[in-house]
């Protein structure tokens, strides 16, 4: 990726099967570090500052969402979080904490690689002024210097809001966005209850960007939870 | 009638009941003394012995208006004054004619004969219109009774018949599994409001079964009274009765009257009682039941995932020298069971959480392909080798529906026809919307349903062939069937012309879905 030079990994998790699941997964492309504690692993974190944090919700000690509220306010490390299936709320809380991505247990080696790519890319190291303006995804390109969207190399016409809804989805490429966040940003805060609207939205840029819009490729929903925009 | 005139009615029929004697005493003087002025105007008009007929006259008018107290007063103070005014010597008790001697106590006699008969007459005509009014009172409460089910809906009615049968105002308690009072009139979890003295004398008269508190010997200083409420087996409840006159519940007939009322309470409150339980009794026979089951299933659909994982494991665990070939078939294998492991949990745990906690949809304005294409991509390895068709009409709108659920209802659908329907086949799911509701439907070309089995395939852990190498435990369809009647609505099956399965979803849309503000496109 970036650079040749190993990465260093926090793993913040209780249970020791998943630890040595993800040691074992892992340890040849980053330095892992090993936490089973809330307090301890923020302690890790704070000396060996991490590319990226695997934090599981549910510690013994602490609750996972104080635990990223407390790292949120001095550091801007990815944060990826593992969670059960039937915690549907903690997730999203999570996410609106400042989480950047979640794995549903049990996942795969390849969901897990798939989700670091992505952390690792939004990585602050990327620096603040570095964002890119020219975007390509399957048959679409996006220049958000120019406002100009084709696909096929044929012009797409958006409204106001479906381009605001598609740049701040190309901001964060393959990351998963929550409905409160999105309806914050383009709609702005008094909407944030307003899930329909986003959801219409989407419908639209999916009909106007995907080939199959009920089996889209790019623009995901992530149920419940949110969408993300899959660019690679 | 209205309630007034007949609660006017019952009042008047209760105070005769209870007329003090002072009253009585003083129409007994008033009705004596009109017999005697009439008697003075009619002498020397008419024989003097049959002055004496005035004053019974009088004696009868006494007894029939006022009853017997005023009957016996009046008797004998008419035969006094008779003897008094109208007996020679006048204004002297004692008379010179020695034939009054028989006459006068003959007089008495007969005047007291006639009172207590015609009072008895009166009486015995308002106690039968009294027990009349009581019987039509407890008509009315048994009737109301009957058509009651509830627990708290008993006590409504029982306490308004009591209150305006008699004056007062009644409240039921009944004791809870832990001994504690409670009253099921207000609403659950309501602290109950009893003095102490007041929860002694409840507890005393549930034990006893008799009635305690005020007119009873251990009431002194009490200012309610409890009735103990004894069905047919056994004491159900205590009645706490506080009245605006206490001196009625003194007569006779109103206690046993109270305590019939008692009586048929107890009996409605012990039928509910029993309904109760046996509903509880149900409902654990089938938490037992459901228990049983998943252990069954559980035990079988676990234990040979079980067995192939374990095996391919410590086949590469151990084995020696394995091409890269048999390498992968193992660990492909590890994965596969490792799937359906976790499905059969997740359905299990979806499962036990709708069925012990009741399942309240999270309803929002959804777009149905969304939910649509996060089953696909759930099911994406798995779909390869069939062919996957989504019609959704275009004017379908947002859909009303708790997305997290409806996700699950289609994800099993879809399952279950990649399960049944043959390779290569094709899998249709479609929507419209109707009326008031949304209808979307997931059909296959498979072999279909059974006949005779289009309803029982949505009970627990039945499966369409349990020989079948299809994996699963039958929860999937019991789900679906949970998830949309809790969204009140419907799912079907049925087989189609061409001969696959067609599973039908009706989920009513009553609200109306929120506009949205148009927008221009950008030139």
């Amino acid at each position: 990726m970036m650079s040749d030079e190993r990465q260093a990994l926090v793993i913040i998790e209780d249970d020791a099967s998943i630890r040595r699941f993800l040691r074992n997964a892992l340890d040849e492309r980053y330095d892992l570090y090993e936490a089973d504690e809330g307090h301890q692993g923020m302690q890790l974190v704070s000396r060996v500052k991490p590319a990226v944090i695997i934090l599981d919700l549910g510690l013994p000690d602490m609750d996972g969402l104080d635990i990223i509220e407390q790292l949120r306010s001095w550091t801007r490390t990815p944060i990826v979080v593992l969670s059960a299936r039937d915690q549907d709320s903690d997730k999203i809380r999570a996410l609106d904490a400042g989480a950047d991505d979640y794995l549903i247990k049990p996942f795969s080696i390849g969901e897990l690689e798939a989700r670091l790519r992505v952390a690792l890319r939004h990585a602050p190291s990327d620096g603040l002024g570095g964002e890119k303006n020219l975007h390509r995804f399957g048959d679409v390109s996006v220049d958000l210097a120019l406002r100009q969207i084709t696909k096929n190399d044929e012009p797409i016409r958006l409204t106001p809001i479906e381009y605001k809804l598609l740049s701040l989805l190309l901001r964060y490429p393959g990351r998963v966005l929550t409905h409160r966040q999105i309806l914050k940003t383009v709609w702005g805060e008094e909407f944030i209850e307003r899930n329909h609207y986003l959801r219409i939205y989407m419908a639209q840029l999916r009909q106007k960007l995907e080939d199959n819009p009920t089996e889209p490729r790019y623009l995901l929903t992530e149920l419940g939870i949110g969408y993300r925009l899959m660019t690679e | 009638m209205s309630l007034r005139t007949a609660n006017a009615r019952r009042e008047r029929r209760v105070e005769r009941l209870n007329r003090p004697p002072s009253p009585q005493l003083g129409m007994a003087l008033i009705i004596a003394a009109v017999c005697t002025g009439l008697a003075a105007i009619l002498q020397g008009h008419i024989h003097n012995a049959n002055l004496a007929m005035v004053y019974l006259l009088g004696v009868v008018v006494a007894a029939v208006r006022f009853g017997p107290t005023a009957a016996v007063a009046n008797a004998a103070i008419a035969v006094a004054a008779f003897d008094f005014f109208f007996v020679p010597p006048a204004f002297n008790f004692k008379p010179t004619d020695s034939e009054y001697y028989v006459t006068l106590p003959v007089m008495l006699v007969v005047a007291l004969t006639v009172a207590r008969l015609a009072a008895g007459l009166r009486q015995q005509a308002e106690l039968a219109a009294f027990r009349e009014q009581r019987m039509s009172e407890l008509n009315e409460l048994s009737r109301e009774l009957a058509a009651t089910a509830d627990l708290p809906g008993l006590c409504v009615v029982a306490n308004r018949h009591l209150n305006t049968g008699f004056d007062g105002l009644a409240r039921i308690l009944l004791p809870d599994e832990h001994g504690q009072w409670q009253d099921p009139a207000v609403k659950p979890g309501a602290p109950l409001t009893l003095a102490d003295d007041e929860y002694r004398l409840a507890q005393l008269c549930f034990e006893r079964q008799r009635a305690t508190g005020r007119l009873t010997h251990d009431g002194i200083g009490a200012d309610a009274r409890f009735e103990p409420l004894r069905g047919a087996g056994g004491t159900v409840g205590v009645l706490m009765l506080r009245l605006r006159h206490w001196e009625r519940l003194q007569h006779p007939e109103i206690l046993e009257h109270l305590e019939i009322f008692a009586t048929q309470i107890a009996l409605a409150l012990e039928r509910a009682v029993f309904a109760m339980r046996a509903e509880k009794a149900h409902v654990d026979v089938e938490r037992e039941q459901l228990r049983n089951s998943l252990l069954a299933a559980i035990s079988h659909d676990l234990r040979t995932p079980l067995a192939t994982i374990f095996g391919a494991a410590t086949g590469l665990e151990t084995m020696e020298g394995l091409n890269d070939h048999r390498r992968r078939e193992l660990a492909g294998a590890i994965v596969e069971e490792t799937r359906h492991i976790t499905e059969l949990v997740t359905k299990v745990l979806d499962m036990a959480r709708f069925q012990s906690g009741g399942l309240k949809p999270q309803r929002e304005w959804l777009v149905l392909d969304e939910v649509i294409a996060s089953v696909l991509t759930r099911l994406r390895e798995r779909r390869s080798r069939h062919c996957l068709a989504v019609a959704l009409a275009p004017e379908l709108g947002l859909l009303h529906a708790d997305p997290m659920l409806l996700e699950r209802v289609l994800y099993n659908l879809v399952d279950n026809a990649l399960k049944y329907a043959p390779e290569g086949s094709l899998i249709r799911i479609d929507a419209e919307r109707r009326a008031d509701a949304v209808e979307i439907r997931v059909t296959d070309n498979g072999p279909g349903l059974p006949e005779g089995r289009e309803e029982t395939i949505f009970e627990k852990f039945v499966q369409l062939d349990p020989e079948r190498k299809a994996p699963g435990v039958g929860l999937g369809l019991a789900i679906c069937r949970v998830v949309v009647e809790a969204h009140g609505g419907k799912i079907w099956a049925g087989n189609s012309q061409a001969g696959g399965a067609i599973f039908t979803i009706r989920l009513p849309q009553a609200e109306i879905p929120p506009d949205i503000a148009d927008e221009q496109e950008e030139s």
